[in-house]
């Protein structure tokens, strides 16, 4: 009697192709395996991460907190310093726009031409000052944002010939009168009707000229101006 | 009959599939529990420590800076003290008295008689910055002193001179040399002289009566 080859084929039609050695249902448990075991470390390591960077933070945030005392000190003294630089410059621009007429006018009374009798002269006040917010319903500005400011200076005479007072719109024209006069506006003359000339005399003119002085400008001096008035203040 | 999927299976492949099956889900529980939330702490702590390193970046500049600004803001005050010495004050209530301290010697010097101060205005200085955003709680203004007199021309510029000399804040707002008919030696003086001030009303554009 002969028997039969027997032969059991325990290798599944995809197996038998399979170039690797070792088998699917080992490798896929070793993957997973694997897989969850990378899991572990990626947290580990973010969680490392975190300790890290929370132990810094804290540090650096307790640093920050015992600087936060000095800090105000310090912010304090930067709006101090910011309170008065404003004031001085204010007031710098107060001494830039400080003007200086005694010499000119001493100077008018030497260079008044002989024949010219001097009634008035002045310096008009300053025009009204505009205090208006840009924008309406809002409370009025704390100070003009313009910083300069005209004025006008009248001179008022009586001369016996018109000639004197053309002398004396000459004598005007010299840089010694520029701190009061920059140019002439308005003249004006007319015959003086309340004197009564006497015989073979000429009845005396009236004139009246309008010069514009040159502008005050109340803009931020240079240091010099208010080193000037500290040297006076002493 | 229905067999389930793990029948059909070898016994060495049911326990593959069921300890992938497991490993997966450990997996998938790990990331989902641990992981990303673990992330999201760590970016939350890193921005946070970005937000430090910013604050401690600009505390350090502000004290950086402190000291130098502490020596300008000394010359500062130095200079506004050296201004503010020339202020005119009030004194009984009114700007004139102090005005005729300063002013009177002066005014006799010059050979001015009659002298009298009726009143004082105010007017407002400039905005230190009007286009800057910050303006000072205090600010200053012009205080005028009206101040009449009788006097030669010669004297009300002698005067105008001396106080140009002595007193270098103070500036001729206004003035007014005025013939008198009666009296050709003598004219009618009329003159406003501006200091700076301290602002202290509320309404400095009003006038004010002595």
């Amino acid at each position: 009697m002969t028997t039969g080859e027997f032969h059991l084929n325990m290798l599944k039609s995809g197996e038998r192709v399979s170039s690797s050695p070792v088998r699917l249902r080992i490798i896929i448990p070793l993957l997973s395996f694997f897989a969850a075991i990378g899991m572990i470390l990626w947290w580990g390591s973010l969680f490392a991460q975190r300790l890290i960077v929370q132990s810094r933070l804290k540090t650096l945030a307790a640093e920050n907190e015992s600087r936060l005392a000095t800090e105000a000190e310090a912010k304090a003294q930067h709006a101090e310093f910011l309170e008065q630089a404003s004031r001085l410059k204010q007031l710098d621009g107060y001494a830039a726009g400080v003007r200086r007429i005694g010499p000119a006018l001493a100077s008018l009374a030497e260079n008044m031409p002989i024949g010219i009798q001097l009634i008035n002269l002045e310096i008009e006040e300053p025009g009204p000052q505009n205090l208006r917010p840009p924008v309406p319903r809002m409370p009025p500005l704390r100070g003009p944002t313009n910083t300069v400011e005209r004025q006008t200076l009248v001179i008022e005479g009586r001369t016996a010939k018109p000639l004197y007072a053309d002398k004396l719109k000459l004598t005007l024209r010299d840089s010694s009168f520029a701190p009061i006069i920059e140019r002439l506006t308005s003249e004006k003359s007319r015959l003086d009707t309340t004197v009564q000339p006497k015989k073979h005399e000429t009845r005396p003119t009236l004139f009246r000229l309008e010069y514009e002085m040159p502008p005050r400008t109340f803009a931020a001096a240079e240091p010099a101006a208010a080193g000037k008035a500290e040297v006076k203040g002493k | 009959m229905k067999t389930g999927l793990l029948d059909n299976m070898a016994p060495n492949a049911q326990r593959a599939f069921i300890t992938t099956l497991a490993f997966t889900v450990v997996t998938v529980i790990l990331y989902m529990f641990a992981v990303v939330p673990e992330d999201e702490k760590l970016r939350n702590g890193n921005a946070r420590y970005g937000q430090e390193e910013q604050n401690k970046a600009r505390i350090d500049s502000i004290l950086r800076n402190a000291a130098s600004e502490a020596t300008r803001l000394e010359e500062t005050v130095m200079r506004l003290s050296a201004y503010r010495k020339q202020f005119i004050e009030q004194r009984l209530g009114n700007y004139a008295t102090h005005a005729r301290e300063m002013l009177d010697p002066l005014a006799v010097g010059a050979g001015l008689t009659e002298i009298d101060y009726p009143d004082s205005s105010t007017r407002r200085l400039p905005l230190p910055d009007p286009k800057m955003p910050f303006s000072p709680a205090k600010l200053h203004v012009r205080t005028a002193v009206r101040m009449t007199a009788r006097g030669s021309y010669q004297s009300a510029a002698s005067f105008i001179l001396r106080v140009e000399e002595e007193l270098p804040l103070v500036s001729v707002q206004s003035m007014r040399i005025a013939a008198n008919s009666g009296d050709p030696l003598h004219q009618t003086i009329t003159m406003t002289l501006e200091w700076p001030a301290s602002d202290t009303g509320p309404n400095p554009d009003t006038k004010a009566r002595r």
